[in-house]
């Protein structure tokens, strides 16, 4: 320790430019963010085809699941409400109304509550490479997607197969546009959701009330009819719920051959352009501000 | 133009902590152990330039990195980066049950290669460390220095980044063998700068140009890197005294004069 003077020394000061230069954790602006992620597409998929498929790693019939489980579910439906129960609620075609119900609020919800831990959980992904965080959630439903796109073929196959029978006709291609709108809502939704849980984790709870309160104010198991007549107060929340048009325009194409209201059509695109450039703007801005360590 | 008090170092910044103060996020029953902290941190990088961080993650190695990285939030004080960070930690480790082209195919999906050029990515990271025979067996039966070096390899092969590396044995080995070194010196060549952070300053001392010496969260000295293992040496002769071995703490601590960073932006 000779080399140690008496006295410290003065301190030193440096000038140094930061121009260019950004905080980490932050990925300038949205125009970039969206480039990033757009670059980190293989990534995406690749781990969301990962995480499907190690799902069902232990399973002696492997993938075959994503089949036969939504399979089951829809032969189960079809039994009880169409032999045991025979339930109609008024409805033409109950059992394609429920299967189209169930089915296709399932994807919705699904996406959503599972995407709403998705930044504590996949936040090994981003430690490495600052990547950013609307990855998470958006992986979350590629994920759901590639799950889910068996329980859609099945929903289908047993609408055509199974009596009442269903003509699909060329009307029926407008079901592909409103899956589109479908995932872009789901992923809109699910971008908040990850931030407001991240933010605060007991909202995860309130969540899957609101998910259920959301499933009946859809009109997944019985016309919203019901609800409205009910109370008045219901009817707003029941008009510009664009879950209960994604299910009014998906049994119109496929069940009942009518060609959907344009106002539905709108409603859902207002909502899904509405929470994607929310759930992008919130999460952008966010950026470097969630907890992504084990401590 | 970046200058110190008497010195130039020429190259712009590729890192800068000014006065940051910053530790681990988690509380009450998630966190194990005392929480970690670092305390008035105030150094930079350069672009091209590889400098040592010595101490213990108990002294706070990992949580500045993890500052770095902008996977931990400073709590006072300005963190810059230049470049993308990336980290190479346990966190980040291969995972030894997927192959190593798998592994290899994450890493490069992670830095944002696709479609025909994350094949040739691939490919060109396997050849040049004459890995392709390997590239299809599970990393748990291929030797951890060859995994390792083939991890750096593929960190360094996005072009300049903010490399940051806490460093167990087997990447301190990795950064050391040939392949290793070239594509350090190629990396830092390019503009990509480097921060190496472990408890063992003999490693940095072979690659890097200065070591800061981090102790309790605080800087207590930055030097060549030849100053620093030496007096962090001067350490390892009293171990077993810890009244010796504090005694040497507060007297580099009293001694090290600081740092004062004045940031300007055109």
């Amino acid at each position: 320790m000779s080399e140690l003077s008496a006295e410290p020394r003065e301190t030193p000061v440096a000038f140094i430019d930061v121009t260019g230069m950004r905080r980490p954790g932050t990925h300038g602006g949205i125009a970039e963010y969206l480039v990033r992620l757009w670059d980190a597409r293989t990534l995406a998929f690749h781990e969301a085809r990962t995480s499907v498929l190690s799902g069902h790693q232990r399973n002696r019939l492997g993938s075959l699941w994503l089949i036969l489980t939504p399979l089951f579910n829809g032969m189960v439906y079809y039994v009880i409400f169409g032999f045991v129960f025979q339930i109609s609620k008024g409805i033409d075609n109950y059992i394609g109304f429920l299967l189209i119900g169930i089915f296709m609020f399932q994807m919705t919800s699904s996406a959503i509550t599972s995407s709403a831990d998705s930044i504590f959980t996949g936040r090994k992904l981003l430690a490495s490479n600052s990547l950013p965080v609307a990855l998470l959630p958006l992986i979350n439903n590629v994920k759901i997607w590639l799950s889910g796109i068996p329980s859609y073929l099945v929903m289908m196959l047993i609408i055509i197969i199974a009596p009442p029978v269903e003509d699909i006709g060329w009307l029926s291609l407008l079901f592909f546009p409103l899956m589109a709108l479908q995932a872009l809502l789901m992923a809109g939704f699910s971008m908040v959701a990850a931030h407001v849980v991240a933010r605060v984790h007991d909202l995860k709870n309130l969540l899957s009330v609101g998910v259920r309160a959301w499933l009946y104010a859809s009109g997944v198991m019985f016309s919203v009819d019901r609800l409205t007549n009910a109370h008045p107060i219901f009817g707003p929340f029941v008009d510009w719920n664009p879950m209960h048009h994604v299910l009014t325009i998906a049994r119109d194409v496929l069940l009942y051959g009518t060609v959907p209201e344009l106002r539905s059509w709108l409603i859902i695109v207002l909502w899904a352009i509405g929470m994607i450039i929310a759930g992008l703007l919130i999460l952008w801005k966010g950026e470097g501000s969630y907890e992504l360590t084990d401590g | 133009m970046n200058s110190r008090t008497g010195e130039n170092r020429g190259a712009p910044a590729a890192l800068v902590f000014n006065d940051v103060s910053s530790r681990d996020q988690k509380s009450g029953k998630a966190r194990r152990g005392p929480r970690v902290e670092i305390a008035e941190v105030s150094f930079y990088v350069n672009e091209g330039e590889a400098v040592g961080l010595v101490g213990t993650p108990a002294d706070g190695t990992s949580i500045l990195l993890r500052t770095a990285a902008g996977s931990i939030s400073p709590l006072s004080g300005d963190v810059y980066v230049r470049s993308r960070a990336a980290v190479m930690d346990a966190g980040t480790a291969f995972d030894l049950d997927e192959t190593l082209r798998a592994n290899v195919e994450r890493v490069a999906m992670s830095l944002e290669f696709n479609g025909a050029k994350l094949k040739t990515a691939v490919s060109k990271i396997l050849s040049r460390l004459g890995m392709e025979d390997e590239a299809d067996s599970p990393c748990v039966d291929i030797d951890p220095l060859d995994v390792e070096k083939v991890r750096l390899e593929v960190n360094l092969y996005a072009g300049p980044t903010l490399l940051l590396i806490d460093e167990p044995l087997a990447r301190g080995r990795a950064l050391l063998d040939e392949n290793g070194r070239e594509g350090v010196e190629r990396h830092l060549r390019l503009g990509g700068a480097m921060v190496l952070a472990g408890r063992d300053p003999r490693v940095m001392r072979r690659l890097c140009s200065r070591i800061i010496w981090l102790h309790k969260g605080r800087i207590i000295m930055d030097a060549s890197s030849d100053e620093v293992a030496r007096s962090y040496g001067r350490l390892d002769k009293v171990r077993d005294d810890k009244s010796k071995v504090e005694q040497i703490y507060r007297r580099y601590a009293r001694h090290y004069p600081g740092l004062k960073i004045i940031t300007q932006s055109a």
